[in-house]
């Protein structure tokens, strides 16, 4: 039987060649799931970062072991926790919006799209794409996080 | 287009920091705790991008301001307000992570947009680079207070609390 490969499957392997592990991973059973877009439709949505142009990022992955997570899309497992972590992203910096996204989506993942990692306290998990999957179909953009009433302390 | 910045140009060579940890990261480092070759500590801290680049703050801190704003005890904004040397260091980095436009920053010359808010505490989880040393890891997430209990206790029964520190920063450079 032939495995499903990963959408970044290359990217994947060059890592595990620096000596990079994929984490445990887990189907996703159509669990919903949220994640941060751009409601501006001339950004791309849905790119891990390792793909993005230009990569937030420091080092050279050459020099220094990266994660797989860069190849990962970031999800929550509930609005409220993705709600929580973006105004907590927000107090630390006022351009967030332009590196990940103003707006909430929501979907679902099934077993086709990929596999997910365990979820952590704060409702996170990376979700690793199956090739062919592309969640801008899928999720929908269902809220402006940037639209909140409360007090800018910047200053 | 990124916002002018009012600052000196300066050649500065970061190729020789190592990461200890992220300490905010959303799919990429947002917040990064770095060593330099002398073993001073450095904040790596995101505030703007456009199309080509991210521009990236660097301040020199203290270990002990470190831990006290992992323990909620400082917020961001008063690091980034008061950096060790007295400026920051602000550059540019490309997707082929080049760093350019390296400028030496006054903390009060920065865009307003570029601050953290004054209630910015710490409701992160750091993660460690997998090459940094567990003893550095230890320094840096140990809740400040814990630490110096730690230490007076250390120090009770005789053990030499400096010679661990000096193999502390030994064990974050090399």
């Amino acid at each position: 039987m032939q495995m499903t490969k990963f959408k970044y499957q290359n990217e994947i392997d060059a890592l595990v060649a620096f000596g990079c592990q994929l984490p445990e991973l887990y189907a996703p059973n159509g669990i919903p799931a949220c994640r941060f877009a751009f409601s501006n439709s001339g950004r791309q949505n849905h790119v891990p970062q390792y793909v993005a142009s230009p990569k937030r990022m420091l080092l050279d992955i050459g020099k220094n072991k990266a994660s797989t997570s860069l190849l990962a899309l970031s999800c929550f497992d509930t609005a409220v926790h993705a709600e929580t972590f973006y105004q907590n992203l927000k107090k630390a910096f006022h351009n967030i919006s332009s590196a990940i996204g103003d707006s909430l989506s929501e979907g679902s993942l099934t077993d086709a799209d990929g596999k997910k990692t365990a979820t952590s306290a704060n409702g996170h998990f990376d979700f690793y794409e199956y090739e062919g999957c592309d969640l801008n179909k899928t999720f929908l953009i269902t809220k402006d996080l940037n639209n909140n009433d409360e007090e800018d302390k910047r200053i | 287009m990124m916002k002018k910045i009012k600052g000196f140009d300066i050649q500065f060579d970061f190729s020789r920091f190592r990461r200890i940890a992220d300490l905010i990261a959303f799919e990429g480092p947002l917040l990064s705790h770095y060593v330099s070759d002398k073993g001073d500590d450095y904040l790596f801290y995101w505030v703007e991008n456009d199309e080509h680049n991210n521009r990236w703050l660097a301040l020199r801190v203290s270990l002990s301001s470190l831990q006290k704003y992992i323990s909620k005890e400082l917020s961001l904004r008063q690091l980034i307000d008061s950096p060790n040397d007295g400026y920051l260091y602000c550059f540019d980095v490309d997707n082929d992570l080049n760093y350019h436009n390296v400028l030496l920053v006054q903390p009060a010359d920065l865009p307003i947009d570029y601050l953290p808010s004054t209630d910015s505490f710490y409701d992160f989880e750091p993660i460690p680079a997998d090459d940094a040393e567990e003893l550095m890891t230890y320094e840096l997430t140990i809740p400040f207070k814990e630490h110096s209990r730690l230490e007076e206790i250390l120090a009770k029964i005789g053990f030499p609390v400096l010679s661990l520190k000096k193999a502390v920063s030994h064990a974050a450079v090399f």
